[in-house]
Order: C-alpha cells, then structure tokens, then sequence
C-alpha cells in the first residue's frame, strides 16, 4: 500500500509548542485568582469516622470552602472512567464516612494560598474509630476477615461480605480432564507487585464559571467525556453544565482514565464562585493516584510431546485495594488479552476473583491485566521448553495463532462480560519471531557455552498480543470541517496524552483528503467543540478514532468532489482528489481547493463542506510483539543488568513510524521497571513506604539497556490505512522475557517481581543449600469459593 | 526580600519569600516551562541554566539567584528552533513534553561545554531526568544529533 | 516552599555568618539538602556562598578545596579529577545527577553527614576538614565524624585532599538498585605499598553506618604482607563480618554483609591492578 503522508515520521502537531515551553499544560494555564485546594487524606488504613470537626479550619485565614462528607453528597459512583454503565462496583462516594486505605479522602480546604489551604487541612480534628485492617490476599480472603465494603448502599459488589469485588470465569472444553491426559504437564505460580504509573506531570485540574455560569473544568485527563459525565452525576447538574478541557498533558499510562480530583475542583467552583486549583505532590501521586492490580496467577499447561497445546489452566486472584476501580475488567483482561494467542489448546479454563485490600487503590494501568497474565502465561511456556529440550522459538512457532484464526477466547471473555467472536485478519507473529530472533542474533547467544567468573549472562524471549479497542463498546467520533483556504479542522474528542494522536488521527485525515499534514488544524479532548470519544485507553485511538477520521474523512472527499464537478460541469465519477487538487482523469480539468473551498463559502449555493463520522468497532485487532533479552547476573550480588533488548512488533501500518517506535520503547522501559526495580512498599499499617521517585526506584537512563524496536508491518483490513493500535502491548514483554533469560542464566525461575539484587541473591542462595523435598505445587492458589 | 534576577537575558526584579524555591518564582513569573514533577530534584523536568549550569529549580533558593543569570526553554528559541529542539521533533523524542524544557536545558549545558559528546557522555548527563515516555532512546538519538547540527553550524 | 524560613540572610565576612549560625541559624551552601530535609521550626538561613570559601588550589601534596566548590567544579578540576588513578572523578559521576553535582557543594556535603558516596572516599584518602567556630580549625575527617563534630554549630571552610603518591592507589564501588538512588552499600579503599608488602591501608564502607567506616580489622589483615588474591580474599571474609551493617528498606543487614565482602573484594582488586 503506498501513501502520501501516512507511514511517514511527520514531526507533532503539537511539538513546537512543547519543546519552547509554551504554557500548553494544566499547571500552566490556571486563573490568577484560584483557590487552591489541599487534601486531607486518612493516616490509617481503616477506620470509620465518628465525627469531624471543621470550625477552626474554616476560620483559619484565606479559607474559602471546607469539604467533607458532612456537606457533599454521598452518592456511590466509581472513579474508574469506562463507558456508561461502568463495569466497576460503585464504591465510592466523594468523601466517605469511613476511610479504607492509608491517603484516602478525608477533607478537601479551599484557600488562597496553597499554604494556607494546607495550614488549614492540618486544622480540621477527625475522630477516627479504628477497624481491623486487611493488608493482603490472604488476609482479605481468610473466613472472618473485616469486612472493608459493609455499606448497604454500594452497587455491583461481587460479594462485599467476603471482599470480593469482581469475579471471573470462563470454560471452554474440560480443560481438567485434558490435563490429565496430557502426556506433559508445566505449571507455575507467580505473584506481581504493587506498581505505580508515574506520569511525570501529576494529576492536575482547576475550574472555573464562564459568562453564563457553567463550570469549566480543565483537566489532565485520558477520559474528558467520562470525567464531564461522572462530575455532573456527584454534583447532580446536567451533563451539558460542565465543560471539560483537556489540553497538553504530561503523561497518564491508566492514571489519568480515573475520575481523581476533578469532583472536588468543580464542587468547590460551584460552592464558591471562583476557580479552584487541586493538583497533586508527588507523593499524593503515588499514595492517592491509582496502581497496577498486584495479582498471584497460577498457570497450568497441558502439551503433548511435539508440545503442541492441548489445555492451559489460569487462576487468578488480584488485588484491587480500597475499591473496586476497574476491578472486573482488569481481571478479565489477564485472559483475555493472552489466552487467544495460543489457540491450538482445545480446553481452557480461566477462574479468577478481585479482592479489596485497605492498601492503596488499584486502576487502570497500561498492559491491564495482560502484563500480569502473560508473566504466568510465557514463564509456564519457557517450563515447557525447557522440559521438552525444544527452543523456546520453536515451541512459539508450533502454537501461536495466525490470520484467519480464532479462539473461543474473544467469544467467552470480554470486558467484564461475554466477549466478540472474532477471527485475526492479520497476523505476522511469525515474521516479528523471525526478525527478533535474527537482530538479537538468538541461535548464537542461546547456543554460547556458559560463562565463567562472577557473572553468568543467559537469553530469554517472549512473546505478546494486546487489542485495538473494546469492540462494541467503545465509540469514537471525528467532526471534519473544510476552510476557504483548502484547509481542514479535524475535530476529535480522542485525547493525545503525549503519545502524539493528534497527529496521527490528522495524517490519517490528510492521506485520505490528499493535503499535507499542515493543512489539518487539529483540535481535540474538548467536550463543547469536539464530538464524543470514549478516551485514551485500551489501546483505542489509532484503530477505533483513526477509522472515524477516516470515515469522515472520505465523507468530506465525497462532498469537495462533487462540489468540484459542479462547479466544472462534469460527472463526480470522472473526478479524484490528489495533492491538493482535483482533477479529471485525464487531467484536462481540475480545481485546487482553495477554489472549491471559497466556492463552498461564497460561491453558488454556498454550503459547508464537512462531516462528522462514528466508529463503533466489530473487533480488536491485535498487535503481536517477540522480545528477546538478554541478561547478565551477577553471582556475586544478584545483581541483573540487561545487555540487549529486542522487540520486533507488528502493528498493522505503522501511521507515523517514528511515533510507534517511541511508544513501545517507552512501554518497554516502563514494563523492565516493573521486572527489576520498581515497587512501592507498605508498612505493617499500610502506610506507603517510598512514596517518591528516587526511593520507588524509577528507572532513568543508565539503568536502561540500548532497547532496539523493530516493527514489522501488517496490513489490518479493518483498520485506518491498514493500522492497530500499539500504545500498551510493549510493556508485557520485559517480565516474561527477562525471567526466562535469568533462568537461562542461572537456571532459577524467578516468579515474584520486581527482581531486586537481594531476592535473586537469597534465591541463588537457596538453590545453592542442600534440596528439601519440595511439596508438591497444587492448583488452586487459594481456596475456592 | 527582593532580589534581581536576569532571565533569558532580561533583568527583572521579583519579590520573594525567603523559603521560595526558583522554581516556585519562575512558575509565578510566567515562565511555566520550568516543571514541578516532583518538587524534591529527583526527575529534572524543572531544570534550568543558572549561570550557565544546568540545575533542578526546585533545589535552589530564590535568594540565591539574586544578581545571576537564569535561561530557561523560552529563551532557547529565536526565530528558527534551536538544534536541540528541532532535532528532538525530527527524532520522535518528544512525547508528553512535560520533561521536555529541562531535558533539553540539561543537553545544552552538555553540548556548551563538550560539543562532541558520546552517547555515554549523553547517558551519564541525563542522569537526573527522568522521561517515563520514552525509554530515552530517542531523546538521547535527538541531542546527538543536535550536536552534530551545532558543529557543523560553527 | 518552604514556609518555616524567616529569613535567608547573605553575608560576606564568616565573623557575621559564624555568629548567625551560633545564634540558631542554619548554614546553607548548595542549598540541596537543607530544602530536601525541611524543618518545620521557624529558621533563619545564612548562606555560605557569599563567603570567599570557593575554589580549589594544590598545596603542596595536597588538593584543597573550598567548602563552597560545587561537586561539578571538583569533577571539571583536572588535578583533583585525577587522583589517585581517578578514583575522585569516578565517584563523583556516581553521585546523584549533573544537575544535583551543579549545585551541591563539599562543605556542605560533608557538613550535613548524612548517607554519602563521597565521605568514604575522603576517609579513605585520609582526608582533613577545616572548618570556623570562632577561629579556624583543621582536623582529620574521621576525627571530626567520630567527635560527632558535623552535629555542633559551625562553618566547614574547606576540605583537604592528601594526593596519594607513587605506591599508592585507591578504589571506589557503590552498589544501588538504580543508579540515581542512594547506595545499598559503597566501599573505598587506600592501598599504600613499600615495595611488595601494603604500608598502609584504608578500608572504608558507607551507607551504614550513614558517614562511613574505616574497617580496622580489614586493614590489618593487609598491612605487612603482598596485595595479592589470597590478601585480598582474606580481607574480604574479614569485611564481611566487620561491616557494621543494619536492615532498612533499601536491604537487610546480612545482604549488606555479603555486599561489603563484595565490594571490599572488588575495591582491592581495583587497586591491586592500578598498582600493577
């Protein structure tokens, strides 16, 4: 397929204002005289409130508004920003007559100052009734643990007596009984940690009136239309009240798909008149923002002797914290975003449940549920490798799903409920195996006799699917409208959160209506000028906003071409639009669109030239990845460093190449964070331990290895020009590939992140000291119902 | 306290409280391109030149930016971009562009004083900014390029 | 923001400042640390910079740096940057950042005592601190550290480097979970040779304790016999036990244990190649 504009690395739409600092940020945009609001967050992890006393804070200088469950509304909603109904409990209410995690709302001060407001939070007096906190799975799970939901009024809970926020389950085949008869069997138990996004711009939002009186709200938000619909439920006004803005934001991974502060700055502009500014330390980012879901998988594979698949058992049991944020789709997504690739098994059982904590609050997080399954799911496949003496490439190859397959999977498990048949339209999971393991140079490395000395070096590889989108759920909308000087407004409510959408949603634009990119305005995340889009999240923007661009794009082509045949006196069928102009097929005649654009505006029967167009899609598509890595462990110390890290990617058409490369390198460092370095830690009472970015261990440059991304290129029938989406799938692959590396090293299977050099360290360490006989490993993880 | 500062190569003087960081009276005096990520020096992304030095703005007191010189991103750009810039748009580097300024204010104090650094020379010098985008491949591709581009300009 | 300070006072002679300081105010020379360690009393801040302590001069056999010289401006100075096979150099492009080493400073570095890379490298270097408490004083650092010294209202001057001469080498390790973050555990070393056989040595680790220990045991192990791999493993087991180590959240104190053996091991080793 060859184009235009699409498939080349434009520079961003919105780079020149970036890189000269112009005031393109929340932070930077706020109204001179705006409150500013502190929180007051709870010192314990669970506790009911008896009483709160308010006076001195309200009298203290410079307050203007005090908020607390005394005087805000106590409707149950969920932060998590999904479509409409939300798949998560509604749990939640603004400000709550009990506390259920350390840095839960408390109160919310409004003062001129920053200082002020918190000088008068630290005034407010709560007298807490302190209950029994619940500070793990087990705990949360154990018969007579505290009950952290006992309201009545909370909807959708699975089973809030016994802490279980959502369950999951689904069954294809009997995948017991082919376990059985499987003539091998691997299985492993792997247990994640609590991860945090850390966005480098914290969450941000302010408010203010306009002339007429509605509530402006301007956010650091993936989810503008979610956010406008949530606020205006809590402050019980109608939705068309507010208006939220989103413009540049710095970074978001899941964090910013949640509904956080947005509640308080409109409820304090709505009590007080004058805008209000909340936004996040550092440390309210890491103890208040959201998490990834800490999970324990159990994996079970069932093979025959070629190691073809027959049955893959998956029990998982997650973490969600305080509430219940995306607690049933995160979950589903363990399997639903791994199981599909290896479809040869006939027999799958998935079982999983989500359990509440009085620990931080769990949400949505890049990879969602699949970074997690596919730890359990490609360190069971390397097991499986191993026992079978095959290369691990090669068991990939004999399994991995391929175009114009399925897999009951995309049918059984969806986003919290049944999913979509669907069948792969395009797959080059072989071609992305084969150029990873070449580049990497795999055959060699694997082959090296092993080192000598204090280190040990080892490869291991992976391999990922995502999606594109939840299909039949989300929808996206793109409004194009023509200028009088050929140019074009795209108007998306799709959400750039630095992953540079705008400008692949106006290349799109531009390719179909044959003008450089500069000659697409683009405009989006505003909920009073651009039409609906769920957000950014779900890998969605490329293929399910891309393909109403696209639609709207070529609306708007057929309307320029007959306003041109008009206006040239021929047949529109004998017309095509091109660099700029259009013109009869033999070129005898033609108009720029400069001209068809005035005539539009003043020419004969003026009319404006433009369209809007929905995409609502009928699948996922996936993108498929192959990772190679490679490692060397220090004997010594535990220490791993990473050597080489190959990720060769198939992401359909590749729109802007420069811009997807940067997104899965960029998830690449996140997810080897997540292998090697970061976790935040609680004490006995839940507090947060390292709640900064230095303690939290966020890796920066020289912790990185030279990551060297390759994408393969695939052509999506479904999608915009051919693309999928590819936002997510890069963070999967550092865990799994890098455990299986440092078993290859040292011959130890690591299955608890973050490796840090002391656990790898006492692992040698173990391994080293005489073998007990090890009980034997058993499904389930956990008692069952 | 009052002190008198030069920034970008303007001399201002701004009222002060004694406990103010730089940070905090640049983000006040409209250059907002100084970013808050973490207020305690551990990201950069509020880094600045201060005297020709690349430092985080939020571990400096104001009072001691009394009668020095200060460049932030906005005075990077004249007319056309600067290398850094331009060379980080063409590389992909930018992605969320909220470490952007100080990043890049943090490559031009390296590329002032080594104009032909090596990519570990890049590395080690972006020690203290964190970009949670990127993975730093491209923005460490961007300043080598940039450099490149500042030689052959000379 | 820090709302506690009342006032951030400047002075140009160290007569007002030490009197400042003597009155309850606190010293502030980068400033770093002192934002990053808030206080909430109301204080007062004396800045150290405007006092004439910056630079660096050669004396001698001696590196002498002035208190208010930044880490960057010690790692750009040619002389100081080469000691001892470069092991000050090394260091300090291990601490921190660029942007954390521009405006950090030696005084105040070693005046906060705190967590460091850089104290056990001055202690393996037998390093002496000068500092003003009403007159002008100079002590060796270890001295200064083991008095408690750091704790008493005063204003480091300087710090003096003893440059190692022919015969002498020395090393540095820090071992973290990232390389931003604070040290695990760090090592240094000092290996003075007469001939074949060790002189004189200095075995140093930090993070715990938080300033640095000299390892008298370790050093006696080596002193009066050849620096080769059986001195060396047998300073190491030495290390092991000897590192006064504890658990925190960075690690436990055994691993720290086996990290200090580690690390001492790898320090001589280090040196015994730049003596070769």
């Amino acid at each position: 397929m060859k184009f235009n504009v699409v498939g080349e690395s434009e520079r961003r739409v919105d780079g020149r204002s970036l890189v000269t600092g112009k005031p393109v940020f929340v932070g930077d945009m706020v109204p001179a005289d705006a409150l500013h609001i502190a929180l007051l967050t709870s010192p314990r992890p669970h506790a009911r409130i008896h009483s709160i006393d308010t006076t001195a804070a309200e009298a203290a200088p410079g307050v203007a508004c005090v908020l607390t469950h005394l005087n805000t509304p106590p409707t149950r909603y969920t932060t998590a920003g999904q479509g409409y109904p939300e798949p998560s409990p509604y749990d939640t209410r603004m400000f709550d007559t009990k506390v259920r995690f350390v840095g839960d709302r408390v109160a919310a001060v409004a003062a001129e100052t920053r200082a002020a407001a918190r000088a008068a939070a630290a005034l407010i007096e709560v007298d807490y009734e302190d209950l029994p906190a619940v500070l793990s799975i087990d705990a949360a799970l154990a018969p007579g643990a505290p009950v952290i939901h006992d309201e009545e009024d909370a909807l959708d809970i699975w089973d809030a007596q016994r802490n279980i926020a959502s369950v999951v389950s689904a069954i294809v085949g009997d995948a017991r009984a082919a376990l059985e008869d499987a003539e091998i069997v691997v299985q492993t138990v792997v247990e994640t940690q609590y991860a945090q996004h850390a966005p480098l711009e914290p969450h941000v939002a302010f408010a203010h009136l306009d002339d007429e009186g509605r509530i402006i709200i301007v956010t650091s938000t993936q989810v503008p239309f979610h956010v406008r619909r949530i606020v205006a439920r809590l402050l019980d006004v109608p939705i068309h009240r507010l208006r939220v803005i989103k413009p540049r934001i710095g970074g978001g991974f899941g964090a910013k798909q949640e509904v956080l502060i947005e509640d308080i700055v409109a409820m304090v502009t709505m009590r007080t008149g004058r805008p209000a500014l909340l936004e996040f330390t550092r440390k309210e980012e890491f103890i208040s923002s959201r998490t990834r879901h800490p999970m324990r998988l159990a994996m079970r594979l069932g093979a025959d002797a070629m190691g073809v698949l027959d049955a893959i058992e998956m029990e998982v049991i997650s973490n969600t914290g305080a509430y219940g944020a995306h607690a049933l789709t995160v979950l589903s997504n363990v399997g639903s975003k791994t199981l599909p690739l290896y479809n040869r098994a006939r027999h799958i059982r998935f079982d999983g449940k989500t359990v509440y904590t009085n620990l931080p609050v769990a949400g949505a997080y890049r990879g969602y549920g699949a970074t997690q399954g596919s730890f359990a799911l490609e360190t069971a496949m390397d097991q499986l490798a191993e026992r079978l003496d095959l290369d691990p490439v090669e068991l990939r190859r004999r399994n991995h799903i391929r175009t114009g397959e399925t897999s009951p999977i995309f049918e059984e498990l969806g986003e919290g409920r049944k999913g979509v048949p669907y069948t792969i339209s395009s797959c080059e999971l072989e071609e992305c195996i084969s150029v990873g393991a070449a580049r990497f140079g795999w055959h060699a490395k694997r082959a090296r006799p092993p080192d000598t000395g204090p280190t040990r070096r080892g490869v291991g590889m992976a391999i990922q699917m995502q999606g594109s989108g939840i299909p039949l759920i989300d929808m996206a909308a793109a409004t194009i409208k023509m200028n009088d000087d050929g140019s074009f407004n795209l108007l998306v409510g799709a959400t750039d959160l630095g992953t540079g959408s705008d400008t692949i949603l106006g290349q799109i634009a531009a390719e179909v209506l044959g003008v450089p990119l500069d000659s697409i305005v683009v405009y989006s995340s505003d909920t009073d000028l651009t039409p609906f889009d769920v957000g950014a999240y779900a890998s969605s923007t490329t293929y399910v906003s891309g393909r109403a661009v696209e639609s709207a794009a070529e609306d708007v082509r057929q309307q320029i071409v007959e306003v041109a045949a008009s206006a040239l006196g021929v047949n529109a069928e004998s017309l095509h639009l091109a660099d700029g102009k259009v013109s009869t097929e033999d070129g005898a005649a033609g108009l720029d669109l400069a001209a068809i654009g005035r005539r539009s505006f003043y020419g004969p029967d003026p009319a404006q030239i433009g369209a809007t167009a929905s995409c609502v899609p009928e699948g996922s598509p996936p993108p498929f990845t192959a990772t190679f890595v490679e490692v060397e462990v220090d004997l010594e110390t535990g220490f791993i460093r990473l050597l080489d890290y190959v990720c060769a990617v198939d992401c359909g058409t590749a729109i802007n190449p420069r811009l997807a490369e940067g997104q899965v390198e960029g998830a690449i460092a996140n997810g080897i964070g997540y292998a090697l370095t970061e976790q935040m830690e609680f004490t006995s009472e839940g507090r947060t331990k390292n709640p900064d970015l230095a303690r939290y261990q966020l890796p920066g440059p020289l912790d990185l290895p030279p990551i060297r991304v390759f994408l393969v290129e695939s052509y999506e029938p479904t999608g915009p020009m051919g693309a999928k989406s590819i936002a997510e799938i890069g963070i999967n692959g550092p865990l799994p590939a890098i455990a299986n590396a440092v078993y290859h090293a040292i011959g130890i299977r690591l299955t608890k992140p973050p490796f840090t050099p002391e656990k790898v360290w006492r692992e040698m360490r173990a391994e080293s000291l005489p073998k007990q006989s090890l009980p034997k490993q058993s499904l389930p993880i956990a008692d069952n119902r | 306290m009052r002190v008198a500062i030069s920034v970008n190569g303007r001399r201002t003087e701004v009222d002060i409280e004694p406990g103010e960081s730089l940070m905090d009276v640049l983000r006040r005096s409209e250059y907002t391109s100084v970013k808050n990520g973490c207020d305690r020096g551990d990201c950069g992304s509020c880094a600045v030149l201060l005297d020709g030095r690349a430092v985080n703005a939020c571990l400096v007191f104001a009072a001691k930016a009394d009668g020095r010189e200060i460049r932030t991103i906005e005075g990077l750009a004249t007319d056309d971009l600067h290398p850094l810039q331009s060379a980080s748009l063409d590389a992909g580097a930018v992605q969320c562009g909220f470490c952007t300024p100080g990043m890049l204010l943090t490559a031009l104090d390296l590329l002032e004083h080594t104009p032909d650094p090596t990519e570990d020379e890049v590395r080690e010098t972006l020690a203290g900014n964190y970009c949670r985008c990127t993975g730093y491949v491209k923005p460490i591709e961007a300043i080598l390029e940039a450099a490149a581009r500042m030689r052959g300009a000379r | 923001m820090l709302d506690n300070i009342v006032a951030f006072e400047r002075p140009t002679n160290i007569t007002e400042a030490f009197a400042a300081i003597a009155n309850g105010a606190v010293p502030v020379s980068g400033g770093t640390d002192v934002i990053l360690h808030r206080r909430r009393s109301p204080t007062t801040l004396v800045d150290l910079t405007g006092l004439p302590l910056a630079g660096i001069s050669r004396v001698e056999n001696n590196i002498v740096v002035g208190a208010t010289t930044t880490m960057t401006e010690m790692l750009h100075h040619a002389e100081t940057a080469a000691v001892a096979n470069g092991v000050i150099a090394q260091m300090l492009r291990e601490v921190g950042s660029p942007l954390l080493r521009n405006v950090a400073t030696i005084g105040g570095h070693v005046a906060r005592g705190r967590l460091s890379d850089v104290i056990p490298v001055l202690l393996a270097l037998d390093s002496t601190i000068q500092f003003h408490d009403g007159s002008d004083k100079s002590e060796s650092l270890a001295g200064f550290y083991a008095r408690e010294g750091h704790r008493e209202p005063l204003i480091v001057t300087g710090v003096t480097i003893p440059v190692p001469q022919a015969g002498s080498a020395a090393a540095f390790r820090k071992f973290s979970r990232t390389r931003f973050d604070l040290a695990i555990l760090n090592a240094a070393c000092r290996v003075d040779l007469d001939g074949e056989t060790v002189s004189a040595a200095r075995i140093v680790v930090g993070e715990t304790p938080a300033l640095g220990a000299s390892l008298a045991a370790c050093e006696a192990s080596l002193v009066g016999g050849p620096l080769d791999e059986s001195a060396i493993e047998r300073c190491a087991t030495v290390a092991a036990s000897a590192v006064p180590a504890r658990d925190d959240d960075r690690a436990s104190a055994e691993y720290r244990r086996t990290l200090g053996a580690v690390l001492v091991r790898r320090c001589l080793r280090d040196a015994a190649g730049r003596l070769r």
